[in-house]
């Protein structure tokens, strides 16, 4: 063949004679015509590639384009011709895109190789066969068969003999079964469907998808009953195959198909006891899938009776530790009646029911303890012995039988070493007496009396004190966020001083970024150091330029509107190459507060351009975008003369003063000259100069009435005079000021209150339930003031994906930290949203948390339903951030737990919300701190059961489950207010038998002397704390 | 050679790993390939806890057997077995080389009948770990590490051969664990029950995305989301569900950490020995890619101590290393420095439960693996290139620092090297900040102020 034939052929896509003429050819040629026929193939796939592209841009791509056919065809010709005569480097640029589904084409492909046996047949059968290729085993198959290659001893030859069907594809029909295409291969069944079962799958997930749910036709297991039930196959080998593949206890998907075959292939009497070493082998599996279908098995022996009793006990331990109670409770059935067939082996039974005490269900113990009881009646050191080993994990409910027990299995056996009584291992909570007569409370009762009296009231000591004395429950401690110190001397945040330091912080910022305090730190460097530029500027920066015009360059999920860290990438640029910089885009967007942000950050490129050093005035000198309003004074007194402030800036400075040493820094502020002077000082609590409540209106008034419509005053800035009034009183009300001020929005002439309700998401995902919360008084509609973040913060937007980063979240918690209400409302919403969604990096719901952290925080409406909400989480990230946080606020006396009952009640309205599965074990972790988050977790529990009207929810018995051991465990009685639920459950199920458990359990109804002392010592502290922050009224020395 | 390059390497057994009838027990037939000898012979005994054992080496083959990163791009790669004077330890990676696990198995543990000393791989094929989930608490069961050559010719054995694409990162990886071995403290004990509530209570629908915490709660533990200094930080929690079926027949879990590199170890203590189950930093770092050996390979530091330590290396299960100083007349820093080199090159490892190194000579040739470390290759040809300028030099050993501008690409990039920690302005240190190891730009300042000291600064002083 010459180089002329090969292009004529390929070119008329005549393959038939193509493969006709090659097949004689010896190897020498066919190298000789390697070169042609890869070029072939190349000018082949441009032309196809040119082809698709125009045909898109023109009249849209259809497969049954005549153009396209012609290209693919042309292509497949010189594909086949590169197969023929090429060597693997050209091969494997072949892509299995180019033999599309042709069946005559696939033929050929195995006639050519079948032929050539080339040097790079193994190298192309492994391509076949890669999890990744849509290969062709159909090929592979028919080469084996035809002799043209040994059957691979890979596993990917057997997984892709599974996941293709065996080829059935092949047959170019759909009505061929599986069975009969394993029938028409003989082969297949002697070998490699033995394979099946011998194969790793690692984590591969190749059994079990499309295997039933295609149809039976297709379907592995359909086929291989079939084929077992015909005789075809050895139904013996294929049921004990069955079983051994299961102890591979590889993907548990492939293993629960193993289970299913097996059960397909319904075994008779005889064939499950001849196989019930193996079927107890698998009682150890760790799937639990494969432990409830051996369970299921071993059930059905035992009901021939024909267990091997002391076999099951030896391998049945290990089912409890399974973590699901299904099984466990299967086993003690099992154990139960094995204990009626052979009453002979109930010691062994006993100990084996012991183990199962260690099991984390009460009712699996419960379940263990009632067998326990039935079967042991004389002494025996071993069940004694068990019993004593896993005493100390028994559930409170169960702890004094299991003591009874025990005493019963070891009246005359003190000789056992080291053995003690279910109680000496859980001794009862001590709570003898009254408070009062405990001594240890009474000087802690003594220490809170000798707390200074303001701190004592407003820590809450007074209430909790007066709580005790009548036995009731400690009120929650109430905070008024300005009367209290935030600035704690360990959270002052270090400034960036030098040239190298801020080079070294920004080269990792526009990495990564995640923090606020890094955020502003960096921002307050770059401020004060723009008038720097040392002779060896530009080699210095030019890495960090390079890697912003990359970073910047790079596509992004994230877009500048949602993430700061881009602006700051666009402000350091702007910053090294003396540029302005442009803010955010607002064309088809609502404002958000990242506009005001960005708004600062032009402010301060602007300053930077002209190099003009300061202060960043907002910088914050506490961690938690906290700021010393005695900085903020020296800062203004120090701001370049001339240089116009950054009002942004300024507005975030005053958002962002702490409460503390605000008489010093109004004192210091006397003198500062202008409207900003007058500003300050208003934040800061002064009289407004000039003001005139008895009939003259004020200047601030004026600036309001001014921003509400009426006419100008002489000078004015409404956006500043909202800063200092929410700077001056979060929750103030400035009635006074205006006729209907209401039309500024929430959060600035007025207070924003939140209401909310549940109600589905405003778009396609219409199943997913959503919390739409609205803020009062509204947002204007077409705001587009981004000078004015206690509004913007209360813009709550119901995205179908709701983009986040970590640092755009606690960007806007830093915005105005004493009052982060709207941010736990944005927060609530953004879990709502995502409810029964795993975590997901784009959407973190944890930061939203985090100002709870701080003890002075209170915990708000809007902060109860984002905790709330959290703890019904199916991300892990926000439900285990939302457990953290209660066991803070807990411990803090800050939440009691009724109040989240009240809120669950309310939930609880809305179907599928509260998923009490979900909040039984978030409150199981919180219940395991202490004694007194044990309480409070019973106290939630408690509150929504007396909240909730009849009938009770289906999925009650999660939460009755712990609330009996808490209640257990603490000597109590449930409190009367949950009887009426409980009383309208009837019936003989789980829900029944445990309310019935919780209305004669026994015991005081006021709280332990230990939540007493818990409670207040926690208040004792806060009182000391505050009273010490307060005390340090030294000088100022913090940087400016 | 890029990071994702491999090493064409033939598992060549003698025969096949399996579990057969042995007398009137079960024998546990491990096959083994390379090392010493092309199939070595390294051990014979009978197991005192066959269950435990079994279950541990089960948890190994499924270690071997996962990929946390990327998961359709696995490759089982066979653990390597060292058998040291009293200690038999199986040591494995994960596919993605974010999980190191190794099981330390007492001689205790054995009735040993025959005892060598080596280390070299072993079959752990899927027949074999379907055996071992059969193996029961009372049955006998006799371990042999290898055959001897009597036996295989009497048993007609088939040899098994296996050619895998050993990918280098893997390698690596053996050599970069020992780096965050050294580092480990123990911060919690917690009881088995305890220990299984923990692994059992573990997110299951899919892990938090930002780092958690282990932190006490009552008696046990538990996984918190809050940033905590007494906690012990872990990424990608699904990889502790490894540890699932082997918790409950623990007696003890131990918890450590690497402080400030986000590492962690849990050992799982049994009578028969341990179990340890390290995490990488991130789900997405394998050990291999950290880089913490990378100094210890770049310089020729303790080149003196190298020759006279190796030559003390016999297979110790602890080595002594005040007892190697005090015989070779070498200081304490020294032997130590040596055996950190000796474990970025494979021939030692560290155990941190025992504060020692073991001697273990991995079986393969890791002369190729060192020299194709990216960043010291690519640190080797920036020095090459000859575009390195040292601004500033002061002191010397290990109290040197200096400037040096290294040429990037298209800018140049200013190292600082200080006793205090070194700094780049190049991403990778920007990302990392040396967290990960040296970026190759600091590692060429390293080589060459170390190596050519004065004589290669250029009169170029910053004021």
């Amino acid at each position: 063949m010459t180089t002329n034939e090969l292009e004529r052929l390929v070119r008329q896509n005549d393959i038939q004679e193509l493969v006709a003429a090659v097949a004689e050819l010896q190897e020498p040629e066919r190298r000789k015509l390697a070169k042609t026929a890869a070029g072939l193939f190349k000018a082949a796939r441009d032309a196809t590639l040119h082809i698709w592209q125009t045909v898109a841009r023109t009249r849209g791509i259809s497969s049954d384009d005549p153009e396209i056919r012609a290209a693919n065809a042309a292509e497949s010709s010189a594909a086949l011709a590169v197969l023929a005569l090429c060597g693997w480097s050209e091969v494997r640029r072949i892509g299995p895109q180019v033999w599309g589904y042709d069946l005559s084409l696939l033929t050929l492909i195995e006639q050519v190789l079948r032929t050539r046996r080339p040097d790079w047949l193994e190298k192309w059968i492994n391509a076949e066969l890669t999890p990744n290729h849509a290969g062709r085993w159909g090929i592979v198959r028919q080469l084996v068969r035809a002799g043209g290659c040994a059957a691979p001893n890979s596993d990917a030859y057997i997984i892709q003999m599974i996941r293709q069907r065996a080829g059935r594809f092949h047959y170019g029909t759909i009505k061929i079964t599986l069975a009969d295409v394993l029938r028409g291969d003989p082969d297949l069944l002697k070998d490699e469907i033995w394979r099946i079962f011998e194969i790793d799958y690692g984590r591969q997930c190749v059994l079990s998808v499309g295997d039933g749910e295609i149809g039976s036709a297709c379907s592995w297991g359909a086929a291989l009953v079939e084929l077992s039930d015909s005789g075809e196959i050895d139904r013996q080998r294929l049921l004990s195959a069955s079983l051994l593949a299961l102890n591979r206890r590889f993907q548990v998907n492939n293993a629960s198909w193993f289970c299913r075959l097996h059960e397909k292939m319904e075994p008779t009497k005889e064939e499950r006891l001849a196989r019930q070493g193996l079927y107890m082998d698998l009682l150890s599996n760790t799937f639990p899938v494969v432990v409830g279908f051996t369970l299921g098995a071993v059930k059905i022996i035992n009901h021939y009776s024909q267990l091997d009793v002391a076999r099951f006990t030896e391998e049945v331990g290990s089912v409890f530790g399974l973590r699901s109670k299904t099984h466990p409770l299967t086993a003690v059935r099992i154990l139960r009646l094995a204990a009626k067939q052979t009453p002979e082996q109930n010691g062994l039974i006993a100990r084996v029911a012991a183990r199962g005490l260690a099991h984390r269900s009460p009712e699996v113990q419960e379940a263990c303890v009632d067998l326990m009881e039935a079967i042991v009646r004389e002494p025996d050191p071993a069940t004694a012995e068990a019993l004593v080993l896993h005493a100390s994990e028994v559930a409170a409910s169960q702890r004094q039988r299991v003591a009874a027990i025990l005493n019963r299995v070891r009246p005359y056996s003190p000789s056992i070493p080291g053995q003690v009584t279910a109680r000496e291992q859980n001794p009862p909570e001590c709570d003898a007496g009254s408070p009062a007569e405990n001594r240890t409370m009474v000087d802690i009762m003594l220490e809170g009396r000798r707390v200074a009296e303001a701190w004592c009231l407003a820590a809450g000591i007074d209430a909790c004190l007066q709580a005790i004395e009548a036995g009731t429950e400690p009120p929650a401690v109430a905070i008024d966020p300005l009367s209290v110190p935030r600035l704690a001397s360990n959270s002052a945040i270090p400034p960036i001083e030098t040239f190298d330091a801020l080079l070294e912080g920004l080269s990792a910022a526009v990495e990564k970024l995640d923090e606020s305090e890094e955020f502003e730190s960096l921002l307050d460097a770059l401020s004060r150091q723009a008038d720097y530029r040392p002779y060896d500027f530009v080699p210095r920066t030019a890495p960090l330029l390079k890697r912003v015009n990359d970073l910047l360059g790079q596509n992004r999920w994230i877009s500048e509107a949602t993430d700061p860290q881009i602006s700051l990438r666009e402000l350091v640029r702007a910053w090294i190459q003396e540029q302005p910089l442009v803010g955010l885009p607002m064309s088809h967007r609502r404002v958000s507060p990242l506009h005001f942000i960005s708004a600062r950050l032009v402010a301060l490129a602007g300053r930077l351009h002209r190099g003009v050093a300061a202060p960043l005035l907002a910088a914050p000198t506490h961690r938690a975008g906290w700021l010393d309003p005695r900085v903020l004074v020296r800062r203004l007194q120090d701001w370049p003369q001339g240089e116009p402030l950054d009002r942004c800036d300024l507005i975030q400075a005053l958002l962002r003063m702490a409460p503390d040493h605000r008489a010093v820094a109004l004192g210091q502020a006397e003198a500062l000259p202008g409207e900003v002077g007058s500003v300050l000082r208003y934040a800061l609590g002064g009289s407004e100069p000039g003001g005139n409540k008895g009939g003259h209106e004020s200047h601030c008034e004026a600036k309001l009435r001014w921003a509400i419509g009426g006419s100008p005053p002489q000078s004015h800035d409404t956006a500043l005079w909202i800063a200092a009034a929410r700077a001056r009183r979060p929750d103030g009300a400035f009635l006074d000021f205006s006729a209907a001020p209401e039309t500024l929005g929430p959060d600035a002439a007025l207070p924003a209150s939140y209401s909310w309700e549940v109600g589905t998401a405003n778009s396609w995902r219409k199943n997913e339930l959503r919390i739409h919360l609205t803020a009062a008084p509204a947002v204007a509609a077409g705001n587009t003031s981004v000078d004015r973040p206690t509004v913007l913060l209360n813009e709550f937007r119901d995205e179908i994906f709701p983009f986040d980063s970590l640092l755009g979240i606690r960007c806007r918690l830093a915005i105005w930290p004493v009052d982060p209400e709207a941010m736990f409302a944005c927060g609530a919403q953004a879990i709502a949203s995502r409810l029964d969604s795993p975590a997901s990096s784009l959407s973190p719901a944890s930061p939203y948390f985090e100002p709870l952290f701080d003890p002075d925080t209170p915990f708000s409406e809007m902060a109860q339903l984002c905790v709330a909400l959290g703890l019904l989480s199916k991300d892990a990230g926000a439900r285990g951030m939302a457990i953290d946080v209660m066991l803070e606020l807990i411990k803090d006396g800050r939440c009691i737990g009724k109040e989240l009952g009240a809120l669950y009640s309310k939930l609880s309205a809305t179907k599928y919300l509260v998923r009490l599965n979900r909040l039984a074990d978030a409150l199981a972790e919180v219940a395991r701190a202490s004694i007194l988050h044990r309480h409070a977790a019973t106290s939630l529990v408690e509150a929504l059961l007396a909240s909730l009207r009849p009938p009770a929810p289906d999925d009650l018995h999660y939460l009755l489950t712990p609330l009996r051991e808490w209640l257990a465990a603490s000597g109590r009685a449930l409190t009367p207010a949950c009887n009426a639920l409980l009383h309208s459950i009837n019936g003989g199920g789980k829900t029944a038998k445990l309310a019935g458990c919780l209305k004669s359990q026994s015991g005081s109804s006021r709280p332990q002397t230990q939540v007493y002392a818990d409670a207040l010592r926690a208040r004792i502290a806060r009182a000391k704390r505050w009273q010490q922050h307060s005390s340090q009224m030294a000088p100022v020395n913090a940087p400016l | 050679m890029s990071a994702a390059e491999s090493l064409a390497y033939t598992y060549r057994y003698a025969f096949a790993s399996k579990l057969v009838s042995q007398g009137d027990g079960l024998g546990l037939r491990l096959a083994t390939c390379g090392g010493p000898e092309a199939n070595p012979h390294f051990f014979r005994g009978r197991l005192a806890h066959p269950k435990e054992i079994a279950d541990q080496l089960l948890t190994l083959g499924h270690v071997v057997s996962s990929r946390f990163y990327l998961p359709n791009a696995m490759r089982l790669i066979d653990p390597v077995v060292t058998s040291n004077d009293n200690m038999l330890r199986f040591e494995g990676f994960s596919s993605c080389c974010s999980v190191y696990a190794r099981a330390d198995i007492k001689a205790e543990a054995f009735e040993i009948e025959f005892h060598g000393r080596g280390t070299t791989n072993v079959d752990f094929n899927s027949g074999m770990r379907t055996a071992l989930a059969r193996i029961r608490p009372r049955d006998e069961v006799h371990l042999s590490v290898g055959a001897d050559e009597l036996a295989l010719v009497r048993g007609q054995h088939t040899v098994v051969e296996r050619k895998v694409l050993l990918p280098v990162r893997w390698l690596r990886g053996f050599t970069e664990v020992q780096a965050y071995q050294l580092k480990l403290r123990m911060r919690y004990k917690v009881s088995a029950p305890d220990a299984l509530r923990f692994i059992q209570g573990m997110p299951r629908s899919g892990g938090p995305k930002q780092p958690s915490w282990v932190v006490p709660i009552g008696h046990g533990i538990r996984l918190s989301q809050r940033e905590s200094k007494d906690g012990v930080r872990v990424t990608g929690t699904d990889r502790l569900r490894l540890l699932e079926g082997l918790v409950g027949s623990a007696t003890e879990l131990h918890i450590w950490d690497a402080p400030g590199t986000g590492t962690s170890a849990w050992e799982l203590v049994f009578p028969s020995g341990r179990f340890t189950l390290m995490l990488s930093p991130e789900l997405s770092r394998g050990f291999s890619g950290e880089g913490q050996m990378l100094r210890q390979l770049a310089g020729p530091r303790w080149q003196r101590a190298l020759l006279q330590v190796r030559a003390e290396l016999l297979w110790q299960s602890r080595i002594d290393a005040p007892g190697i100083a005090q015989r070779c007349n070498l200081s304490l820093p020294e032997v130590q420095g040596a055996l950190a080199t000796f474990a970025a090159r494979g021939l030692v490892g560290y155990d941190a439960a025992e504060e020692t190194y073991f001697h273990r000579e991995l079986p393969f040739d890791f002369t190729a693996v060192e020299s194709s470390q990216p960043r010291l290759k690519s640190a080797r040809v920036l020095i090459a290139g000859g575009g390195l300028r040292v601004l500033q030099r002061r002191g010397t050993g290990d109290a040197i620092q200096a400037v040096v501008m290294v040429p990037g690409t298209g800018v140049e990039h200013r190292v600082y090297l200080s006793p205090e920690g070194d700094k780049c302005t190049c991403p990778w240190h920007a990302k990392n900040r040396g967290e990960r190891g040296p970026c190759k730009h600091v590692l060429a300042a390293r080589i060459l102020v170390e190596k050519n000291g004065a004589t290669t600064v250029m009169a170029e002083e910053c004021s």
